[in-house]
């Protein structure tokens, strides 16, 4: 079953076309990739969803909701229902990381402190915070910045998650690290996760659902393995494009 | 449009002059040089109207969020920031304002004979006119480019976005507990300016120029009325939204990157600072 359902979405902005008609159907309750090149369009794609932009033209549905033409309330309580983790983490820097994980908390539910606290610890624990809690956004790594990010979107237990680039600009071993707590978070709390990411091919070991995105249109999606073995050119040379460049050096040292 | 863009449009070549069409070449530029004057006057117009149309919806949303439920904690939190952090630079420049006014004014005056009239003269400029313009321009300089700032790099950062997809609605959040504090501290401020201002003046014309203090109290005692007070918390309150609404309206609403952050607080600062001078005509004017 899909959960979210977005029909022929158009975007620019000023000259720059940015979306073409995006046409996608995103399963519920499994790890849907959406890829493409850096500048293809894939963050405003996912602000879409969010509702943080709307569309030109075009529709999105979430549970049968169309977001682009809900007031400010609804979409507002369509959003109480996501998660989602930034590219740079989007951190609030006034506060501490204990803070930041609790803020939602505080700010959408009645849970007392004590709730709250212990909460906020269980994720610390899970995501392997712990200690961590009392230092502020800017005294922490950036894998760590991902991880806290993490724990604040998966602290309301949201059916949604949105990922944007989760693991851009970090280490391998820090990446693996980020692939294998959203992996394990997911097996646990069955949420729906849709991560925008260019990580090639390390984004297949998770994904359970592909989509490519290519100057503004979804050139294919369906299973890792239907994507990766696409006779199209365009989705050919992205997961190649590692391969094509080794060969390429390979050819001019010899 | 540039201009030779528009001469390439108008499929007029710049290199092959006509000697038999070269009046009506000129004429075509002449009307290509006015089209183009009259859609950029458009085009700001339509730029300033957009401009005025958001910050009266954001000063809406602000106001609707004192009823939505306001966050007293913020609101003081905002109040110290604003309030106790100018405190320093509200109480030096109104010491010196009072300073130079005395002097000033002593000067002025002695020159019709009426020392004496001093007090009245530093205690209504200060009340009805500069406490409120200068304090209200010090803290536009020093708050008003701190919210700006704060707000900008919230928006570059996905701060409010990330805001807005917890549900959280960022103006309620953040714009209105500043807009309350403002409207707290900022008139407590400029009553600061003022008396720290009226104290530099007594020193300057009683113990320096050696004004009878009794004159000086008691001239400054008449001439003060209800209306000059009233006159004082309006114009405070005025501005109050003013450096508000405008700091926050650049800051949540500035452009890309460092650079994007850097011209949301030189603008906030600007506009509010003439802003707040038209404000100060409008309500003189009006409440003369």
């Amino acid at each position: 079953m899909d959960i979210i359902k977005c029909y022929d979405i158009f975007k620019a902005f000023g000259d720059q076309n940015v979306l073409n008609g995006v046409n996608l159907n995103i399963p519920k309750g499994k790890i849907t990739v959406v890829m493409g090149a850096s500048g293809g369009g894939k963050s405003v794609f996912l602000k879409h969803l969010i509702g943080l932009l709307k569309p030109d033209q075009g529709r999105i549905l979430i549970d049968g909701n169309d977001i682009t033409r809900l007031g400010r309330r609804e979409l507002m309580e369509i959003r109480s229902r996501f998660g989602v983790l930034f590219q740079g983490g989007a951190l609030f820097d006034s506060m501490n990381v204990y803070d930041n994980i609790a803020f939602p908390l505080r700010e959408k539910t009645t849970l007392s402190l004590k709730q709250i606290a212990d909460k906020v610890k269980e994720l610390l624990e899970q995501l392997k915070l712990t200690g961590m809690g009392d230092k502020f956004p800017d005294e922490i790594s950036g894998g760590m910045k991902k991880r806290v990010a993490l724990a604040r979107a998966l602290i309301m237990d949201p059916e949604i998650i949105f990922f944007d680039e989760p693991v851009a600009g970090l280490d391998p071993i820090m990446m693996w690290n980020i692939f294998g707590l959203i992996k394990s978070t997911h097996e646990q709390k069955k949420y729906t996760a849709v991560i925008v990411s260019h990580d090639i091919p390390h984004i297949f070991s998770i994904a359970e659902y592909v989509a490519m995105l290519h100057k503004g249109k979804i050139v294919a999606c369906g299973q890792p393995d239907e994507v990766i073995s696409s006779p199209l050119k365009e989705v050919q040379s992205f997961i190649n494009a590692e391969k094509w460049h080794n060969n390429q050096v390979e050819y001019e040292k010899n | 449009m540039g201009f030779k863009r528009a001469l390439k449009l108008m499929d007029i070549k710049e290199k092959e002059p006509n000697k038999n069409n070269k009046l009506i070449s000129y004429l075509m530029r002449f009307n290509i040089f006015i089209a183009m004057g009259l859609e950029k006057t458009g085009t700001m117009a339509l730029g300033l109207f957009g401009d005025v149309g958001r910050v009266q919806v954001f000063l809406h949303l602000s106001i609707i969020g004192i009823f939505k439920g306001l966050r007293i904690r913020k609101v003081m939190e905002q109040a110290y920031y604003i309030g106790s952090k100018s405190t320093v630079i509200i109480l030096f420049t109104g010491l010196f304002t009072g300073m130079v006014l005395g002097l000033q004014g002593y000067y002025g005056l002695r020159r019709v004979g009426s020392e004496g009239m001093l007090g009245a003269l530093v205690a209504l400029s200060l009340i009805r006119e500069l406490g409120p313009v200068i304090g209200s321009l010090m803290i536009t300089g020093r708050a008003g480019s701190a919210m700006a700032a704060e707000l900008g790099t919230m928006k570059i950062t996905e701060q409010l976005d990330a805001l807005e997809s917890m549900a959280i609605d960022p103006i309620h959040f953040l714009v209105t507990p500043r807009l309350v504090a403002s409207l707290i501290v900022i008139p407590l401020l400029i009553a600061i300016f003022i008396v720290v201002g009226l104290a530099g003046s007594y020193l300057i014309g009683v113990k320096l120029l050696g004004i009878n203090p009794g004159i000086y109290i008691h001239e400054m005692e008449k001439s003060i009325v209800f209306k000059d007070i009233y006159h004082f918390l309006i114009k405070s309150e005025i501005f109050a939204i003013t450096i508000t609404l405008i700091s926050s309206y650049k800051g949540y609403h500035c452009g890309h990157g460092a650079m994007g952050v850097g011209k949301a607080i030189t603008q906030s600062v600007v506009y509010s600072s003439v802003l707040i001078l038209i404000w100060d005509y409008i309500l003189t004017s009006m409440m003369m």
